[in-house]
């Protein structure tokens, strides 16, 4: 321990010049580097709304859906730059479009956190210009994914109008089919049951009124349905609205650059230590040398920088 | 041939400046000295070797000579036995030749190439080469020119050469009566010392000198060396 205490002492400059250079090293990089603050907001997946949009994958959850949409939109650089055009302060920084399309797909951070809970978070320097971008995220994303939604009950309802217009037709053709065969035969409406039961033809000719009428009646109700669907279904709803979730990550990064260049410092200087001390095989001190060398001492001269200067020019 | 006698004055205070000049309290080769135990109506023959170059084996030679002659009153001999090297020659600016090396090579006496500092102590220079170091070491041994000293002085010093250079440097150690090995701090490596101490074989040193002793620890560090 002495010897490890001595070769500190007769080597202290190098032995903390790690600390002397690392330590300020380390807090002027942490200075230098960029403050940033994030920003978080949590939305709740509403599973019907969900499942309305078209390309959704029926064996994910809701909250996974929604953050591969959202973070597909991201992507977009009309998106974007609707983004950019709500956030004033954002656009302020006058940023070209590929730029936009760069940091918000890059730094909009879209994840799931469970069945139903997508979570948002942007870093930006300016903690108000995070919050102004993320707000504008959440409401194109939700401006686009209800056009999405309507487009695609628009085409829904567009398909099932195609559908009723065809059984309407079908219901109308069948009528006539079956009003000519009465008049043919000169059957009276109340008697259509019982003619029914003993005429196949008559049989036949009303069964497909009857069956024609039931399909109109499903046509009618699936429209009714798409229509009532398709008035403003929310695809999501904010529950958490942006807020300043987390610290400043510059004070984080700075402690955690100075604990780093402390251990990295220790470490060199301790093993500059060890290695020196354990290289050092020369006798130090005058009570070591009988243990060392088993001849007592007679004397002990002590050091004269001249004597040394001496013996060294003598060799 | 022999070589005429020689004798060359230096006044006192500039020549025994070993302790003042490096202010190395005189203190520090006495403690040395009593520390040897010397039995005391002998002349004894001191030998400061180290195990390598640059430990301070020099310096601790000329101090313990400086410090008998200043405190016995009696004449002491300062040997320098690193032959080719001729640090004492250069400190007490004196010729480096001719010195031990004619005496063991039967070129001169040992008289003859004393020089006289002062009344108590005279130098003896090297006065050979390093390519003659092995065999001069060899003749040290076998000659011990320094046996006939004891009559003429009360102590004699010899600065030895390294013992981890030169393989006959124990050889040279055998003529002394006390060895000191001079070992510096945080220079030497404990296996060096230990080795050195191997090759004197059955002359084990009677102590170490521990040179430039200086803890790096704060004053309040508990344990702290003085």
């Amino acid at each position: 321990m002495r010897r490890y205490a001595d070769t500190f002492f007769r080597h202290r400059l190098l032995t903390i010049f790690p600390f002397l250079v690392l330590l300020p090293a380390a807090i002027l990089y942490s200075r230098s580097s960029v403050a940033t603050a994030t920003e978080t907001a949590n939305v709740w997946a509403i599973p019907s709304g969900i499942a309305q949009l078209g390309y959704s994958d029926q064996y994910l959850p809701p909250a996974q859906n929604l953050s591969n949409s959202i973070t597909q939109l991201l992507g977009s650089r009309s998106f974007d730059r609707r983004v950019a055009g709500d956030s004033p302060l954002y656009s302020r920084g006058s940023r070209s479009s590929l730029r936009v399309v760069a940091d918000l797909s890059k730094n909009v951070l879209v994840t799931a956190q469970g069945p139903n809970i997508v979570t948002l978070a942007y870093k930006n320097p300016n903690a108000v210009v995070a919050a102004q971008v993320l707000h504008a995220v959440l409401k194109e994303a939700g401006r686009e994914l209800n056009n999405l939604n309507r487009t695609q009950n628009s085409k829904e309802m567009a398909a099932d109008k195609t559908h009723l217009a065809s059984v309407q037709a079908h219901l109308k053709q069948s009528t006539q089919a079956l009003g000519q065969y009465m008049t043919a035969k000169s059957i009276p409406a109340k008697d259509m049951a019982a003619q029914a039961l003993f005429d196949p033809n008559f049989a036949t000719l009303y069964q497909a009124v009857q069956s024609s009428q039931i399909d109109v009646q499903n046509a009618e109700e699936q429209l009714a349905q798409i229509g009532s669907q398709s008035n403003n279904q929310a695809i999501f709803q904010v529950i958490d609205q942006p807020s300043f979730a987390t610290i400043s990550s510059r004070k984080k990064t700075a402690i955690l650059d100075v604990m780093i260049a402390l251990v990295v410092s220790l470490l060199l200087s301790g093993g500059f230590l060890a290695v020196k001390t354990t290289l050092d095989r020369s006798l130090r001190y005058a009570d070591e040398v009988p243990e060392l060398v088993g001849i007592p001492v007679l004397g002990v001269i002590p050091y004269s920088p001249i004597l040394a200067k001496q013996s060294k020019k003598i060799g | 041939m022999a070589v005429g006698r020689r004798v060359i004055q230096r006044a006192v205070p500039a020549q025994l400046s070993t302790v003042q000049e490096h202010a190395l309290s005189p203190e520090i080769f006495r403690q040395i000295i009593v520390s040897l135990d010397l039995a005391p109506n002998v002349t004894p023959i001191l030998g400061v070797a180290s195990a390598i170059r640059g430990e301070g084996r020099t310096t601790v030679a000329r101090g313990l000579a400086e410090c008998l002659a200043g405190d016995m009153d009696a004449h002491v001999v300062l040997a320098d036995l690193d032959f080719g090297r001729d640090d004492l020659a250069y400190h007490f600016n004196i010729p480096p030749s001719p010195g031990l090396g004619h005496v063991l090579t039967n070129r001169a006496r040992i008289e003859d190439v004393m020089s006289s500092l002062s009344p108590y102590m005279s130098v003896v220079p090297g006065g050979g080469t390093e390519a003659e170091m092995p065999r001069l070491l060899r003749q040290v041994s076998l000659l011990n020119p320094f046996h006939e000293l004891r009559e003429s002085s009360r102590a004699v010093v010899l600065d030895l050469p390294p013992l981890l250079n030169h393989g006959y440097s124990a050889l040279a150690a055998s003529v002394v009566d006390a060895l000191i090995l001079v070992v510096r701090a945080t220079v030497t490596p404990a296996e060096l010392v230990r080795e050195a101490i191997t090759r004197l074989e059955g002359m084990p040193p009677h102590g170490i000198v521990f040179n430039g002793a200086q803890s790096a620890l704060p004053h309040w560090w508990p344990g702290r060396p003085r």
